[in-house]
């Protein structure tokens, strides 16, 4: 596949900027932090402009490179103080059940909540998710039984 | 699930972000096109002129006659003079004393580098071990060259050597190609023992030849350090090596005939020391930073043995003393030369045989 051109930027910016902001809030749960991370990402496609294969080739790039940089930001002991000790960001009008669904996701850590946007909201499979996450697809199968464990307790004890 | 898909698709990044971030990345892609379209184009250009410099050099005579026709080159090498498979045109190595770094036991080599005797051929002193690389400094025919560093391992046949660049006054590194079996040559012959000259006057030559440049004029009877014997002829330096420790005065070394030289030995050289210094130690190593033996002040009489130049410059003696407690062996140490006066009894001999000579 050739070089990226402006059109396949815009394209790119369309069709991922949501995906890679989505991913990014799940992993940071702020959404300025989202979106410092989505910027970085889709700069840093322009500049370096990978070869890509396919259009899946970039879709997985991006959400590779959103993850890191989540992990990086999430590295610095400042960042990692404000995020595990704040709530998830409550920047918008949420209902009762979107206040609970935030509550449940803040007691999860930064990567099950990337785990299940991935499986759930992005809908890759188990293989898929491992092969991106550099994990084997085991790994991954039994992360993703600990987190659905873990939310069916929270949402239990909430009920409770 | 379906309430966190439905609760995930609530968080979409604003409409704003999203038009400053479309501005930030064009305006970014733009500007690395524009480095790329310069890269390319200088890759071309150069691609370009590669190609006609390449197509001049072989369209142009000369090639054709030097390069394509290898009958030529075999007969242009066959008709070169031999002079210098006769005369010898390799440097020497000759080195003096060997110092050992207490630190790190490496043996540091000091010496001189001396170009052979046929004034017609070069010796290049290469700055990578390449022949074909910068040279730094050219030794002419007899030409010498004080060399502080030596690498034992050779790469391509060439030398590695830590050099003073006389005409430039710096140290510095190269490569040279250096004969240094010639040293264990059966006509060379090494001496490292002080000598004087026995006549009223005389002269250092480059070369081992009456008729070859001089390098300087020496004094009657004035003192040399004998490095080795080559048929004939001694090579001789106005100092010792061991005592080279001022860059900007370095001795003059080169050619003098036997016969206008009185060698005398190193070792039947009975040179005594004087305690000058309140606090002058014996120390077991030429460094000062090994266990200290005892206080030169309680040492007795000092014998001088042998001296040396450490890796700081530093000239040390070597000197035997009678063990204190047991006055039966004799106990060998260092002491540095500011800390002591060395009687100069060979000084005192030369001046008597001069005095005989004349």
């Amino acid at each position: 596949m050739k070089l990226l051109c402006e059109h396949d930027f815009r394209m790119a910016l369309e069709r991922h900027a949501s995906m890679v902001y989505r991913l990014a809030y799940a992993r940071t749960g702020n959404a300025a932090d989202a979106e410092d991370i989505c910027q970085d990402v889709f700069l840093s496609l322009s500049t370096k402009n990978p070869d890509f294969e396919t259009v899946d080739d970039m879709k997985a790039w991006l959400i590779r490179v959103t993850i890191n940089r989540a992990n990086t930001l999430w590295r610095t002991a400042w960042r990692r103080r404000v995020i595990l000790d704040g709530p998830l960001d409550n920047s918008e009008e949420e209902s009762q059940e979107d206040l609970m669904i935030r509550e449940a996701l803040s007691e999860l850590s930064g990567k099950d909540r990337i785990l299940i946007q991935l499986h759930y909201f992005e809908g890759y499979k188990l293989e898929e998710i491992a092969k991106i996450q550099r994990k084997s697809s085991t790994t991954v199968r039994s992360q993703l039984h600990r987190v659905h464990k873990k939310l069916r307790r929270i949402f239990k004890e909430e009920r409770a | 699930m379906d309430r966190y898909v439905e609760y995930m698709n609530k968080k979409r990044p604003s409409v704003a972000f999203l038009n400053e971030l479309e501005d930030a990345m064009i305006s970014s892609w733009r500007k690395r096109a524009r480095v790329r379209l310069v890269q390319k184009y200088v890759t071309i250009t150069a691609a370009f002129a590669c190609v006609l410099i390449g197509i001049v050099y072989v369209t142009t005579p000369n090639f054709e006659d030097v390069i394509a026709s290898p009958q030529n080159v075999f007969s242009a090498s066959e008709s070169e003079p031999s002079n210098a498979q006769i005369e010898p045109y390799l440097p020497l190595y000759i080195s003096d004393t060997t110092v050992q770094d207490p630190k790190v036991g490496t043996y540091y080599l000091y010496g001189a580098l001396v170009a052979g005797v046929n004034q017609n051929v070069e010796t290049p002193i290469y700055a990578e071990a390449s022949n074909g690389s910068h040279t730094l400094l050219t030794l002419h025919g007899g030409d010498c060259c004080w060399i502080y560093d030596v690498n034992a391992e050779k790469v391509n046949g060439l030398t590695k050597v830590r050099f003073w660049d006389e005409k430039n006054g710096h140290m510095d590194t190269g490569w040279v190609l250096v004969d240094d079996s010639n040293i264990e040559n059966s006509l060379t012959e090494e001496l490292f023992r002080p000598g004087w000259l026995a006549y009223e006057s005389g002269v250092l030559r480059y070369g081992r030849d009456d008729s070859a440049e001089v390098v300087c004029d020496l004094s009657e009877g004035q003192n040399l350090y004998l490095i080795m014997r080559n048929g004939n002829w001694i090579l001789a330096s106005t100092a010792p090596f061991s005592q080279v420790n001022d860059i900007n005065h370095m001795p003059e070394i080169g050619w003098i005939k036997v016969e206008e030289i009185v060698v005398s030995n190193w070792a039947e050289n009975d040179r005594s020391l004087t305690v000058v210094s309140d606090n002058a130690v014996v120390y077991d190593r030429p460094n000062g930073e090994v266990c200290i033996t005892v206080p030169a002040t309680y040492a007795g009489n000092l014998r001088y043995e042998d001296e040396t130049l450490n890796v700081y410059g530093e000239i040390w003696y070597r000197v035997s003393y009678m063990n204190i407690e047991t006055n039966q062996e004799r106990v060998f140490g260092y002491v540095l030369d500011s800390q002591v006066k060395l009687s100069s009894h060979y000084e005192d001999e030369g001046d008597k045989a001069n005095s005989a000579n004349r």
